[in-house]
């Protein structure tokens, strides 16, 4: 049974994004494999062993994803595949349309697992939209998994804090949630291997995208900030007033 | 232009910020109708419902989430209606089966948007990107077998629904869940998720430990509103990661944010900057998130938060 992870590099979360000649300043970013595929790549390295199959990442974009992918190899992927196109999608289902072309031709897939979503377009698309090429049953935003004599038990949030305990069985489509597990480092030695580890890299025919990025902005700025003065009591006292008077919120 | 707004019905009723698009919509003219899908609502009445609610499909078994339940009902009520736009708003449900509907039907689809605008052919809709970092201008392209599908974020557009429904059940058998539900795992006190929340009393490092979050429950409590964290304090363990705010957390957009303790992480900035009014209380005069601010008080929290809390009891 082998695992897939399909994997998205995104710009650093902790960078400042500016626009140049009405486009995203690509220029001065540094790009990191997205925060969730974290999680499930770290979730699946610990299921491959019970699973006794291989775990294959994937991803499309440019030349430069192609450090996302080293970094799964590094942490423990065997083998990884790199769709290349010039620009990534802005149409969550040509990706995964994409991806599906390639997916069907992977043998003994059990199991997807992607992160929840990307923080650059925070779509929370692509795993679902997986499950509905594929026809596989799936399952989001989980937050823990066993897997036990051919059944995965997990759990999902489901919102105000509750969680739902699921059973299922292979083949299947997982996105993980934060609180799953704590991704590890990629090793020295790990980072050796992965150069030696199969990285397959081919074009990609995208189709005609129906969502089409026309302008991107800054958002609005807001007033400036009022800094109210006083002691506690006159600064609580302030804000109240404004709340209620001028915000209207009380 | 054919808007058909999706709402999430539950033993509580129909849901408000549903009902609300539907008024929004309505008050800009469209010609809209309503499907109301879920749980059956305890007191429900044609009357009481909505004049543009034309269908309704209430089910027991949808107590328990199925996608497949959900793409295969909507798939078919779409054929039959037609749509141009499908709309409703984003909730960790819809956001699950929408794009499993979308992979479904080949259709667009856009999640967390801001505003939607009709110019003759064409939609246009406004999306935070990068959590709100940049925004995003989207021309989709959309017919009567690809209807494009939208998920509003809460708050953002609402309008006034007129009462008078003469809303029919649909008949429809619903395919069985691939998946096992086993149980619910239920906390000890259950609140509204942040991402749909009014009003957030958000703590950060400054709190100093979990059980100093008392003070923000209860002004929390005071404003009704629910209380979320940076992700200092869940990755300490002081609150459920499901509290967390920011890019690697929720994406919130309430009426008020009131940040306690919290410097102003870029991250944290990400996930909460498209609130109405955001109110700053930090000891730190320089924290960052000052800048970003309705409204700062400077000094220690815990001497604020409960005067603040007293004070709107008072008020």
């Amino acid at each position: 049974m082998n695992i897939l992870v399909p994997i998205k590099q995104v710009p650093d979360t902790g960078i400042n994004l500016q626009i140049r000649n009405g486009k995203m300043d690509d220029s001065t970013l540094k790009w990191v494999l997205s925060p969730y595929d974290e999680f499930a790549l770290e979730e699946s390295l610990k299921l491959k062993s019970h699973l006794h199959g291989k775990l294959f990442v994937i991803t499309l974009g440019p030349d430069r994803v192609k450090e996302a992918l080293l970094t799964a190899l590094a942490l423990g992927a065997d083998e990884a595949f790199h769709l290349v196109i010039d620009q990534i999608p802005e149409d969550p289902l040509t990706t995964a349309q994409t991806l599906k072309e390639k997916i069907s031709e992977i043998p003994d897939l059990s199991l997807i697992f992607c992160g929840k979503l990307s923080t650059d377009s925070n779509n929370f698309a692509v795993p679902q939209m997986l499950a509905g090429l594929l026809d596989f049953p799936f399952v989001s935003n989980v937050n823990t998994l066993q897997f036990q004599e051919g059944v995965f038990t997990l759990t999902r949030e489901c919102g105000r804090g509750v969680g739902e305990v699921l059973k299922a069985k292979a083949p299947l489509i997982l996105s993980a949630d934060k609180g799953l597990n704590t991704p590890r480092y990629p090793s020295l030695p790990g980072i050796m291997k992965a150069k030696k580890k199969p990285l397959h890299s081919q074009p990609a025919a995208v189709k005609e995208e129906r969502i089409q990025l026309v302008q991107i902005s800054l958002p609005p700025k807001k007033q400036a900030p009022q800094i109210l003065k006083g002691t506690s009591e006159e600064q609580v006292k302030e804000l109240v007033k404004i709340l209620k008077d001028k915000e209207k919120l009380l | 232009m054919k808007i058909l707004v999706i709402i999430d019905s539950s033993k509580e009723g129909l849901k408000t910020s549903d009902l609300d698009l539907a008024g929004f919509f309505e008050e800009q003219a469209f010609s809209v109708s309503a499907f109301a899908v879920g749980e059956k609502p305890e007191t429900f009445s044609q009357e009481n419902s909505p004049a543009c609610l034309k269908h309704f499909f209430f089910h027991e078994d949808l107590k328990f989430y199925n996608p497949k339940a959900y793409e295969s009902l909507l798939k078919f009520y779409l054929k039959q209606e037609k749509p141009d736009c499908v709309i409703s708003t984003a909730t960790l449900k819809t956001k699950d089966y929408f794009p499993y509907l979308a992979a479904s039907l080949q259709s667009p689809f856009l999640n967390e948007i801001k505003s939607l605008e009709f110019k003759e052919d064409k939609l246009q809709a406004l999306k935070p990107l990068y959590a709100g970092k940049l925004l995003g201008t989207f021309e989709i392209s959309a017919d009567k077998d690809h209807p494009a599908l939208f998920l509003v974020q809460a708050n953002q557009l609402k309008g006034i629904w007129k009462k008078g429904g003469s809303a029919q059940a649909l008949d429809f058998s619903l395919p069985e869940n691939p998946i096992i539900h086993e149980s619910f795992k239920i906390p000890e006190k259950q609140v509204q998720d942040l991402s749909e929340a009014d009003i957030i009393v958000s703590g950060g490092r400054g709190m100093m430990n979990g059980e100093n979050f008392n003070i923000l429950e209860e002004l929390a409590e005071v404003l009704g509103g629910v209380v979320g964290a940076s992700r200092a304090v869940t990755d300490a363990g002081w609150q459920d990661y499901s509290r967390q705010v920011g890019q690697t957390g929720k994406t919130v957009s309430p009426k008020l944010y009131i940040a306690c303790g919290i410097s102003g992480a870029i991250q944290h900035l990400a996930g909460m900057q498209g609130s109405r009014v955001i109110v700053v209380i930090n000891k730190d005069a320089e924290a960052p998130l000052f800048k970003k601010c309705s409204y700062g008080l400077v000094g220690d929290l815990f001497e604020i938060v409960p005067k603040l809390t007293q004070a709107l009891k008072e008020t």
